[in-house]
């Protein structure tokens, strides 16, 4: 039995208490349906602990966060692919956890269909947490922290599949990135410089169709022309619809926060931006495309480049990645095994 | 392999009195013979059973909705009791799309159960494992965990049978779907496709009243 000690806790227990969900009002309405899974503190806190938990994998060594790092915009930086238990490594790069509450559907191949179901995934993923629900909310029953946390939630210290998952969803729901300069200057606060300004209109020209703003994400599964990698052989979203159409679409990913949640596409093969501008930057076409939108090429010169490089990181967020509100919620953690 | 191959095990119990009373009711339970067919053993034979709805001349007098989960190796259970003078009911062998779309889900949907895959959102409807054994007296496993919703591969199926008054047994025919050609091909079926919305058809066409 894992015994885990909490000497101090930075969750504030506070049942009932509403968390009323801001809509940046530059972004469209959320997919997420709140009214099935209202928002609240105490939920929300109880979601910010199981996702920063080791308990959650079956041989307690790795949490949600060891792949979805707060620094790396819940992304996993230097890691083309994460590693879960026993170091075992996946197939696919480990995605930014940003703006979910807009995503109609999650995975890069859109495997999943709601975000309350979404850690079934990883929890149960062989080359990831490896466990099982029962065991874990077995675990989660026998320990010294989670009734509590629970009953602070929802009540009652009952402890079901159903109040775990919505409740992680909530914390992930709460994981809003809208305060870029690129946001700043949509709200007038700020504006681009003249170089940014060149590469917004780059940006819109070339590269808006897919990932669109505001979000920039249209969540469509595209090919962008990527060569198969034979050690992974991996097809993407055809491998979830069966429609060979699908083969080799991947969803496209969101834009936002691009510096901290390197590196980049599906599997993580690009480490810089500049690699991928020049995977995109084909003048006719990159041969493996099949996408519509990529099929005559897009040209860019070296100053166009630095340019749409400029804009781009205008899309970080600072104070999303350093928010304290999403950080490790506790203040000494120590787990005792007798 | 004698005594397997004469010895009839029936899942289901003999049916109670014909009765014309309100208070009949409709039970679910498999039929296999273990040692008759080759069937040596079923470990699992569990379905979600929805919209369960009666008929009079061709009107709806009742209806129930939610899902369950029914384990019918476990032997007969009741489903529903029947409306007085009912003369048809229909059934869904699965879950609604509209209802695996809903994210997190509990009682007889709940993850816990094992039939929600975690790979892929959506809901086994019928998991069948069981240990038969070919002409040449080769053993063979047959897994299948049927499912699968979204188009065109949903595999969700469902069935109009007449009833007659009295209790009735709703039976899953394990031995006609173990005697299918089918099997042969398709020994392991664990994810949704054109195999799996193939063996949904031969599931619903194996649900037949008893009474």
């Amino acid at each position: 039995m894992t015994k885990l000690v909490l000497a101090g806790l930075l969750i504030v227990l506070v049942t009932g208490t509403n968390y009323q969900f801001s809509r940046p009002e530059h972004f469209p309405q959320p997919v997420y349906n709140f009214s099935e899974n209202p928002l609240s503190e105490a939920k929300i806190n109880l979601g910010r602990a199981l996702f920063y938990d080791n308990i959650l994998s079956v041989d307690s060594s790795v949490s949600c966060a060891s792949c979805h790092s707060v620094y790396n915009s819940f992304a996993h930086t230097d890691h083309a692919r994460s590693h879960g238990i026993q170091d075992r490594i996946g197939k696919r790069n480990a995605p930014a956890l940003i703006n979910l509450a807009w995503q109609p559907l999650f995975m890069w191949d859109g495997a999943v269909n709601h975000l309350d179901v979404q850690s079934l995934a990883p929890l149960t993923h062989p080359d990831e947490m490896g466990n099982n629900l029962n065991t874990l909310l077995a675990r989660l029953r026998q320990s010294t922290l989670y009734p509590a946390l629970f009953n602070s939630a929802y009540g009652d210290t009952s402890i079901s599949s159903e109040r775990f998952l919505k409740s992680i969803a909530q914390f992930m729901l709460t994981l809003v990135s809208a305060n870029s300069k690129y946001d700043r200057v949509k709200r007038s606060e700020t504006t681009f410089s003249v170089q940014e300004k060149k590469g917004y209109s780059l940006f819109k020209k070339h590269c808006n169709t897919c990932h669109r703003e505001p979000l920039f994400s249209d969540y469509s599964f595209r090919n962008n022309g990527l060569p198969l990698n034979p050690d992974l052989n991996d097809s993407g979203r055809v491998a979830i619809s069966l429609n060979p159409e699908d083969r080799f679409r991947f969803k496209v990913p969101t834009l936002r926060n691009l510096e901290y949640s390197y590196p980049y596409m599906h599997d993580g093969r690009f480490t810089r931006l500049s690699q991928v501008l020049k995977h995109y930057a084909i003048p006719g076409g990159n041969p493996g495309v099949t996408d519509a939108a990529l099929a005559s090429g897009i040209y860019l010169s070296d100053e166009d480049k630095t340019d749409l490089i400029a804009f781009l990181l205008t899309l970080n967020d600072s104070s999303f990645v350093f928010n304290p509100s999403f950080g490790y919620p506790f203040t000494v953690f120590s787990t005792v095994k007798p | 392999m004698i005594f397997l191959r004469f010895t009839r095990y029936f899942l289901f119990f003999a049916l109670a009195p014909i009765t014309l009373k309100a208070s009949d009711t409709l039970f679910i339970a498999a039929d296999y013979q273990a040692g008759s067919n080759n069937v040596l053993q079923v470990f699992k034979a569990s379905v979600y059973i929805s919209n369960l709805t009666f008929y009079r001349e061709g009107k709806i007098i009742g209806e129930k909705s939610t899902p369950r989960l029914l384990h019918l190796v476990d032997g007969k259970q009741m489903l529903h009791v029947i409306p007085s003078r009912a003369d048809a009911f229909s059934f869904t062998l699965g879950i609604d799309s509209s209802i695996q779309v809903k994210g997190a889900l509990s009682g007889a949907l709940d993850p816990v159960h094992g039939f929600y895959w975690t790979w892929q959102s959506g809901y086994i409807h019928s998991k069948i494992e069981a240990k038969l054994q070919d002409a040449e007296g080769m053993e063979k496993e047959i897994i299948w965990h049927i499912g699968g919703y979204q188009t065109p591969y949903n595999s969700i199926r469902s069935s109009l049978l007449n009833i007659q008054p009295g209790n009735a047994n709703l039976i899953l025919n394990l031995d006609a779907l173990f005697n299918s050609e089918f099997v042969s091909k398709n020994p392991t079926v664990m994810s949704p496709g054109k195999a799996a919305c193939s063996i949904s058809d031969l599931i619903i066409k194996q649900f037949s009243i008893q009474q």
